[in-house]
């Protein structure tokens, strides 16, 4: 008999929290289309909000067997038609994978080091990634955990060296330029909510907890997203509209007595947390696929989808005719309420109508 | 098990072959910037860098914490290709991560920082903690230090400006704050300015520039009326006439609130200030009230002789005036987007000076009783 993997609830929340950290430390305004970071506060109340309504669904599917996750739900009520939802999801984790990679490799070749070998960057991070993925979610869960530790106190430091350098005056009044950058942020975050269709499929792995995980994940992200965007705007000011990484280049101002150009440490930092985020998808990926092909089958596909995730992460930050569809907001918010919502919602009808013809 | 073996040996061959530093260049073979001057000579860049000079720091000097440094310059009609220039002299790959000063000489200035700034802040190595001055002569004679009595080093010129900080940085000059304020249109923007006089080096007055161009530089009376209504005190100290007899009062902090309010349609600014200083030399017979008073006055009048100065008359708006007008009445900065300049250089300035006197001196054992 197989074992099954088992990782608590606050493990879970790690492995979410972190994911939605990565994503945060490459947050953009040119992806955002908008110009004023301050208004995108207000698009994280709404963002929660539309968070909080996409998490129904999901938790719901779980709830009626939490043996199983979204893969094995979609076959279970739609046979053949579920194995069309099951590839619409194995390739919405392959291009999370890509998008944050890709985007990581844009942000490291221009904000942190152009000389660098984004090759052996992009091939190391995918290897471990890929090793981790395939040795189970209880490895990458305990790193996460110590790798989410490191990360919190990074942005402890970082937090408490930005408040002194505030200036009240770096704050514009909210909605100054119209509704456009406030509507704008709204799809840009509820884009970035990857965690939700991840954790559509991890939350089997878990005992109990299910929900407060989910609340909790939404609700801290938002919070100190906000938390972050009031501190490095009232610190940096117009200096952000000069910045394509702002949540990046606040790392470069924080410093307090000897205790300055850490930008590097913590380059590590995040390089540690993309590897555990692409692990996490990865493995996402890897059990979808062994739902489709069986188990032998799909560490061939895993091999495979290394090396497309290699290759189109290297040409994207080149090309750009072919990175604007995997950056168009709109393209990566219909996948994400595809992934996060709409399925899951199809799942919950068809298991409602099918409910109703046995009880007749 | 096969299979295993094989990927641990295909890791090992990737340690021991493929991750090497193959491209990274040791610390010997880069120039390690401390300083950057950059001047305008006949319509070409001149850039000069101040580096750490490593054949010439021996054990020695390094014990005495004194660094040798070099200066080397390059003129090209661009700015990168003056930066290879220097690399082909050099034989060395710059590294700007060590730089803590961007000097630009004064005509630079006038004819406009933004490319400069520009450059230098793309530059992903260079931080942008990195403190901008501009030098009353050439950047490039600043950092080679020709005619100073004592070569003076970067950290030198960065210890100038920030003598008598509050909050790690006086005027925010740094090149973090300089783009901030280049990005605003409404604002002016302000740099200290290095002046070599006599073989001495100063930074006791403020450049003020307006898009990106150096148009005027404070005197030292209008830099304590800025510094006043920053709210930032740096080392100043002034006197007043009273009796026959000069009194001299070292301000240690300042505290300054702008509000604005419409009434009547006429934009009125309200500037409260509350200063605390020292007071040295004060006769016993001479009321205090009416120190304090005369002392106040003075205040007062630095302030409006600042804001006559660069507002009313250079138009420049270095205060950030109109980011109060528009967190107070945001409809009325709509509305006349196209007008802030003429309205802030039209508007009435009340200026409210409050002080804190500490008696100095052989007045120090009563100053309890008089506080």
């Amino acid at each position: 008999m197989e074992k099954k993997d088992i990782i608590t609830a606050p493990q879970l929340f790690s492995l979410l929290f972190l994911c939605n950290i990565v994503i945060g430390i490459t947050y953009n305004l040119p992806m955002a289309k908008s110009s004023n970071l301050l208004d995108h506060i207000l698009s994280a109340i709404v963002a929660f909000f539309i968070n909080i309504l996409f998490i129904f669904p999901i938790y719901k599917i779980y709830k009626k067997n939490p043996s199983l996750d979204i893969a094995d739900n979609c076959i279970k009520n739609f046979k053949k038609i579920g194995i069309l939802f099951l590839i619409i999801y194995g390739i919405y984790y392959l291009f999370v994978c890509c998008y944050m990679l890709s985007l990581f490799n844009i942000f490291v070749r221009d904000v942190i080091n152009p000389d660098i070998s984004l090759f052996m960057l992009t091939f190391c991070v995918i290897l471990a990634s890929s090793y981790a993925a395939c040795k189970g979610i209880e490895g990458i869960a305990r790193a996460c955990s110590i790798i989410l530790f490191i990360v919190c106190l990074a942005i402890v430091f970082i937090i408490f060296t930005l408040i002194p350098q505030i200036d009240f005056m770096n704050y514009s009044p909210l909605l100054f330029n119209g509704l456009n950058d406030f509507k704008n942020g709204i799809f840009y975050l509820t884009s970035l909510s990857f965690y939700l269709p991840l954790a559509a499929i991890l939350m089997p792995f878990i005992k109990s907890g299910a929900k407060k995980v989910l609340i909790a994940t939404n609700l801290i992200t938002y919070i100190l997203f906000a938390i972050v965007i009031i501190i490095v705007v009232g610190a940096l000011g117009d200096y952000l509209k000069t910045q394509s990484f702002p949540i990046y280049e606040a790392t470069s101002a924080a410093e307090i007595g000897v205790f300055k150009r850490l930008d590097a440490i913590y380059l590590g930092i995040f390089t540690s947390g993309l590897f555990i985020t692409i692990s996490i998808f990865l493995f996402a990926f890897f059990l979808v696929m062994k739902k489709i092909l069986g188990q032998k089958r799909s560490k061939l596909i895993i091999f495979l989808a290394d090396i497309f995730l290699l290759i189109i992460s290297l040409i994207l930050p080149i090309f750009k005719e072919i990175s604007f569809f995997f950056y168009d907001t709109k393209f990566i918010f219909v996948f994400t309420i595809l992934t996060s919502f709409v399925l899951p919602v199809i799942i919950l009808l068809k298991h409602k109508i099918k409910l109703k013809w046995r009880e007749e | 098990m096969k299979s295993k073996n094989i990927f641990i040996l295909f890791e090992l061959i990737l340690v021991c072959f493929l991750a090497g530093c193959g491209k990274v260049s040791g610390l010997d073979e880069q120039l390690i910037v401390y300083g950057i001057g950059v001047d305008n000579v006949e319509g070409m860049y001149e850039l000069s860098v101040q580096a750490l000079d490593i054949k010439n720091n021996s054990e020695s000097s390094t014990k005495e914490g004194q660094k040798t440094l070099t200066t080397i310059s390059a003129t090209a009609p661009d700015l990168i290709e003056a930066a290879k220039q220097i690399e082909n002299q050099s034989g060395k790959k710059m590294l700007y991560s060590h730089a803590i000063i961007l000097i630009i000489g004064k005509e630079t200035a006038q004819n406009g920082i933004e490319n400069i700034v520009t450059f230098f802040s793309t530059n992903h190595k260079l931080r942008p903690t990195v403190e901008v001055l501009i030098s009353n002569i050439s950047a490039k004679d600043i950092l080679a230090n020709e005619n100073a009595e004592n070569i003076v080093t970067p950290e030198d010129l960065l210890a100038l400006t920030k003598v008598g900080k509050e909050n790690n940085d006086v005027i925010n000059s740094n090149l973090r704050y300089l783009l901030s304020d280049i990005n605003n249109t409404f604002k002016g923007e302000k740099v200290w300015l290095l002046e070599y006089n006599e073989g001495k080096m100063y930074c006791e007055k403020i450049a003020m520039l307006k898009n990106s161009r150096l148009i005027n530089v404070l005197d030292n009376d209008y830099t304590k009326g800025a510094l006043l209504c920053f709210g930032k005190s740096k080392n100043i100290c002034d006197n007043i006439e009273i009796n026959d007899k000069r009194l001299s009062y070292e301000i240690n902090k300042v505290k300054t609130n702008i509000n604005f309010s419409l009434e009547k349609d006429k934009p009125i600014f309200y500037i409260n200030t509350s200063v605390s200083l020292n007071l040295y030399n004060l006769d016993n017979n001479v009321s205090n009230e009416e120190v304090k008073s005369l002392i106040e006055k003075r205040l007062d009048n630095l302030i409006k002789n600042t804001i006559n100065f660069c507002i009313k008359e250079n138009n420049c708006d270095i205060f950030n005036f109109n980011k109060h007008v528009m967190k107070t009445n945001a409809d009325f900065f709509k509305v006349n987007l196209n007008q802030i300049e003429s309205i802030i250089n039209s508007a009435e300035y009340n200026i409210e000076v409050g002080t804190k006197i500490r008696y100095m001196g052989p007045n120090q054992e009563i100053s309890a009783l008089v506080y």
